[in-house]
């Protein structure tokens, strides 16, 4: 019998039954990258469904966690309806497009969040020791099964309450991507700013922490020089105020706006990683990923 | 000295006296990871701002100088304490949670303590240097974005026994959701769920009193609001008759909860088995 241990890393599971196909070289191999992070993806959400009652406790937790943060925002524009020039559609186009971003970002990059925790750690050696993109097979290496549950809660809220038609539905999945780009690439970055600082584990989530909060208020509460903050540094307004406009009122320019900017952060938290790796050193460190 | 004599009871001092101790080095723990409570507090900020933005705007929409009692700067200060008290929640059910499972809660059980008396000892002394910290963070920030509020004696001196009791009653919300741990594999979903009520229906984000009708009148019954609007509306716009109705709200609300919580806590107990080794 198989057990769930057995299960439990993407690498080892891979290892035995596909390892010549997956340990192809990196270098312009998009198709085998692609292969290898669908094959990633499977076996995550396989181990997800072992412990059957906790992948659906987190996911409908995490479902359950984000209406009660639309039910605020239901009970303020009840109570206030008008934000300038903004209401509940607008807030709960933004929660849906926050959500099923995050659902890609951190659900199925599972390790987008760790990056700092595994350079500190030292538990990097791992992926540097098999012949597999290093950031790729970092992010694939697990799967967040709350964040899932966000990328329910997002599409679910969209269809449900947002005028799904066919191009509308296309158009929400594409930014889904785009917004899910923009926090990749973020993540990625601020997560290797562990490579210069050591332990950057508390600034990583502070950061991540308020670009999610950035992310869910309403545009008009912005001004000035935060918004340019949104705009660059903390580009919270590509994961969510750009693709709510552009749901209100498509405008191909902003579309073009949108793709750049999530090529952009996401290239440059690419950037900064591989940056970083170089002065990275083992800390000898065994790791036993069984 | 016979068996019956060392297994006596002490007297209540001595009993007390050991809770005591816990809270103490609870408090010192967490002074000694001072630096990470205040890198979360940072957080706060942001928060704040995003607020101060918020009820900015929806006043001067509004065009009104008050909402259900609170001015702009009254509404800032109460969401910064309200919110002190949520970030200092030091997460019970999680430990709860974790010697349910890995089964370190039979250790526990054979010591010369209560289980829940102690993680009460320990929660409080956490909450107590986090909510300390938050608050003066919030407070600092407050000061910045929206200057001071009056805050009179009476309503400071008032606020002391609400906080109280609002930690009481959350810790006790916090170990009913890490007690299911006994019967259930995972509580996470709990975990959310009871956060979000505590955050929604406890009033940080909107004043219960500015909730819409009926939602109002049901919530107002809840017990999320005496965790937090109770304190944190005394706090900003003290009223007498406001905290008195308060007092006798969380004594109620107390009562019924430790009941509950010791009556899972046996049921849960019962279940458990030990193999010696």
């Amino acid at each position: 019998m198989e057990s769930t241990a057995d299960k439990t890393s993407v690498g080892g599971a891979l290892a035995g039954e596909s390892a010549g196909r997956l340990r192809a070289p990196t270098a312009g191999r998009v198709p085998a990258h692609l292969r290898f992070v669908r094959d990633a993806l499977v076996v995550n959400f396989q181990i997800g469904l072992e412990y059957r009652a906790s992948f659906i406790s987190q996911v409908f937790g995490m479902l359950a966690n984000d209406t009660m943060w639309i039910l605020f925002w239901v009970l303020y524009f009840q109570r206030f309806p008008v934000l300038q020039g903004w209401g509940i559609n607008d807030v709960l186009t933004q929660w849906a497009i926050t959500g099923a971003g995050f659902g890609i970002a951190v659900g199925l990059f599972g390790n987008s969040n760790q990056i700092a925790r595994i350079i500190a750690g030292g538990e990097l050696d791992y992926y540097l020791a098999l012949p597999k993109n290093v950031l790729l097979h970092l992010l694939v290496s697990r799967m967040d099964l709350a964040a899932l549950g966000d990328n329910l809660f997002g599409w679910g809220l969209f269809l449900t309450f947002l005028h799904p038609t066919p191009e509308r539905i296309v158009l929400f999945g594409a930014l889904a991507l785009c917004s899910a780009a923009v926090m990749l690439g973020f993540l990625i970055a601020v997560g290797s700013l562990a490579f210069w600082l050591g332990n950057a584990e508390g600034l990583t989530m502070q950061l991540f922490n308020g670009i999610i909060t950035f992310s869910t208020y309403p545009s008009p509460l912005f001004h000035g020089l935060v918004k340019g903050i949104l705009f660059t540094a903390v580009p919270a307004w590509f994961i969510s105020h750009q693709p709510t406009l552009l749901l209100r009122a498509f405008d191909p320019a902003g579309l073009l706006l949108e793709l750049g900017m999530a090529a952009a952060v996401l290239t440059v938290g690419v950037v900064v990683f591989y940056r970083g790796l170089r002065r990275y050193e083992s800390g000898n460190l065994l790791v036993l990923r069984a | 000295m016979t068996i019956d004599v060392l297994r006596a009871r002490g007297s209540w001092g001595a009993r007390l006296g050991k809770y005591g101790a816990v809270l103490r080095m609870s408090v010192a723990n967490n002074i000694a990871y001072a630096g990470e409570t205040v890198l979360r507090g940072l957080f706060l900020i942001l928060l704040i701002y995003v607020f101060v933005q918020l009820w900015h705007t929806t006043y001067g929409v509004l065009g009104v100088p008050t909402l259900g009692g609170f001015d702009v700067a009254h509404m800032v200060w109460y969401f910064a304490f309200a919110e002190a008290i949520i970030m200092s929640s030091p997460r019970s059910w999680g430990k709860i949670d974790r010697e349910v499972k890995s089964g370190d809660l039979a250790y526990r059980l054979n010591k010369p303590y209560s289980y829940l008396g102690y993680l009460a000892a320990e929660d409080t002394g956490e909450r107590l240097v986090r909510f300390v910290l938050n608050l003066a963070i919030g407070s600092v920030i407050c000061l910045l974005l929206v200057g001071p509020i009056p805050i009179s004696p009476p309503a400071l001196l008032t606020t002391l026994p609400l906080l109280a009791g609002a930690w009481a009653l959350d810790f006790l919300g916090s170990c009913l959701v890490g007690l299911l741990a006994f019967w259930v594999e995972d509580t996470f979903a709990f975990t959310f769920i009871y956060n979000r009520l505590v955050l929604l229906l406890g009033g940080t984000l909107l004043p219960l009193n500015l909730f819409p009708e009926p939602i109002r009148g049901v919530v107002e019954w809840l017990p999320f609001g005496a965790m937090v609007y109770g304190p944190a509306r005394n706090l900003v716009l003290f009223d007498p008759v406001f905290f008195g109705a308060m007092c006798i709200r969380q004594a109620v609300t107390i009562a019924v909860l430790l009941t509950f919580a010791g009556l899972v806590f046996r049921a849960g107990t019962r279940q458990v088995n030990l193999n010696g080794g």
